[in-house]
């Protein structure tokens, strides 16, 4: 078999089953982000992507590490639970590298879900990648020329 | 397999490629504010003074984050624009003690404001988002700091839409702080507390680095330099010329001495060479004439002057203010 079809078929099976984790991770509503500061270090690092699931407030206990937004704002932080009220609906939680709890504790109508797994060095793109304008449209640029370039092919081989 | 078939499907393999690649390609950071570099802390005990009595952290390698400004209203990266250096000093010499911290930078990337001071923030963390929301933390600590002393100094307060006043080129604030900076922390016979060097950069010296949306790291090789010396109490007279409805008070560290008036407008300060002096003006129509005065001195502004006292004397010219 030649080299190019082994490498061929290493691409496809290697695409297959990214394409299929990409749709499992949709279709079960796991988010994931890219770890950006190293608060939660040794545990995350700046530049790991962490998946999250979404996960009751009931199914929450102390040492789960969770995802909420920020109360003032939309930014996501990812640090590990300290305790859990739940007359209150709140969690307080704190980074792994941090001395001291974070200074206000979180409602549960802003947890995202609970670290599920994390892959290291995978959300480096993303963190890198700053402009998503600049990266949609780079993105479409290739599957355009992808995509006229099949067409072309095809409509080469029909001709002849 | 056929080739119009591999060919198609190589096609469509490459498409979801791409479009896997950048799922990962575009997500959503996360990230917090709560973080403080814990383990830049530093030990410096000092006894005799027999001998030079100094703690050198070479080579300190500091990154900053300039993405964001240092008073910017959401500060969601505050974590990554400054960094705090703590010194843990010990008084072991026996008597009172002054410690003075020099930050030099052997880089020559722009834009380095650091600032020393020694209140212990009742929590280690960083802010949240409103500066004003939680007291005591040690972002709102440094930050009350700098405040008063910039108060003091007459410059507006370090806020959100007063953050003018660390534009470079607003020489009252960069004189207050290399001011402050200058000033020392005292330590008394057997006393331990820790050393807050604050360490940011000025986003006006570094925006044009900076590209919207894109987090660039600033980096900046550093000395710290710790030196210990007996504080002596000054034993300066101070003699004021000015009008007989003027006082003029001379504080040194926490001891206050008010002074005598003379006529003709000018204070000569004499004393202790390198003690530290600060006058204030209490009452109106009168001002310090900076532009006359010489030794060395900081002007703080026209009803504060501070300095330390020079082997032949100080000068201080008082004037009628406009």
């Amino acid at each position: 078999m030649k080299l190019s079809n082994i490498l061929r078929n290493i691409f496809w099976i290697f695409t297959a089953l990214l394409t299929g984790f990409v749709l499992f991770l949709l279709l079960s509503g796991t988010k994931c982000f890219a770890v950006q500061s190293e608060s939660m270090s040794p545990t995350l690092h700046r530049g790991d992507a962490v998946f999250v699931r979404k996960a009751d407030f009931s199914q929450l206990h102390e040492g789960d590490i969770v995802s909420a937004y920020f109360p003032e704002s939309d930014g996501v932080f990812t640090h590990r639970i300290q305790t859990v009220d739940p007359q209150k609906q709140q969690i307080t939680t704190r980074g792994d590298a941090n001395m001291s709890d974070d200074p206000a504790p979180t409602e549960a109508k802003k947890i995202i879900g609970k670290l599920w797994f994390s892959v290291p060095a995978v959300g480096f793109l993303s963190l890198y990648l700053q402009n998503r304008t600049v990266v949609i449209l780079l993105l479409i640029a290739v599957f355009v020329l992808v995509a006229l370039r099949a067409v072309l092919e095809f409509r080469k081989k029909t001709d002849e | 397999m056929q080739k119009n078939s591999k060919r198609v499907l190589t096609a469509v393999m490459t498409a979801l490629f791409v479009l896997s690649i950048s799922y990962f390609a575009l997500l959503s950071p996360t990230t917090a504010w709560y973080y403080q570099d814990a383990s830049q802390t530093y030990d410096f005990s000092f006894a005799d003074f027999d001998v030079q009595q100094e703690a050198n952290i070479s080579d300190l390698n500091v990154m900053l984050r300039a993405a964001t400004r240092f008073a910017d209203v959401n500060e969601v990266l505050f974590g990554e624009v400054t960094r705090v250096v703590k010194i843990n000093v010990t008084n072991n010499s026996g008597e009172r003690a002054g410690v003075h911290t020099i930050v030099t930078q052997n880089n020559t990337t722009p834009g380095l404001r650091w600032f020393v001071y020694d209140t212990a923030p009742e929590n280690e963390i960083l802010e949240y988002p409103d500066a004003a929301a939680v007291p005591g933390t040690a972002k709102s600590a440094y930050k009350t700091a700098i405040e008063t002393m910039l108060t003091e100094a007459g410059v507006e307060p370090l806020t959100y839409t007063g953050e003018a006043a660390y534009e470079a080129a607003n020489v009252s604030a960069l004189q207050a702080l290399d001011a402050h900076n200058q000033e020392g922390i005292v330590f008394e016979p057997g006393e331990t507390k820790i050393v807050y060097v604050v360490l940011w950069a000025e986003y006006g010296e570094v925006v044009s680095a900076l590209q919207s949306e894109t987090v660039q790291t600033l980096e900046y090789d550093l000395d710290v330099r710790c030196v210990a010396e007996p504080y002596h109490a000054s034993k300066a007279l101070i003699t004021v010329h000015a009008p007989a409805a003027l006082d003029i008070v001379y504080t040194e560290g926490t001891d206050t001495e008010a002074t005598s008036i003379h006529v003709d407008g000018t204070a000569q300060i004499e004393g202790t060479v390198g003690a530290h002096f600060r006058l204030t003006i209490v009452g109106s129509g009168y001002a310090f004439d900076t532009a006359n005065t010489d030794g060395t001195v900081s002007a703080k502004n026209s009803k504060l002057l501070t300095g330390s006292v020079n082997s032949s004397g100080n000068t201080v010219t008082i004037v009628a203010a406009n």
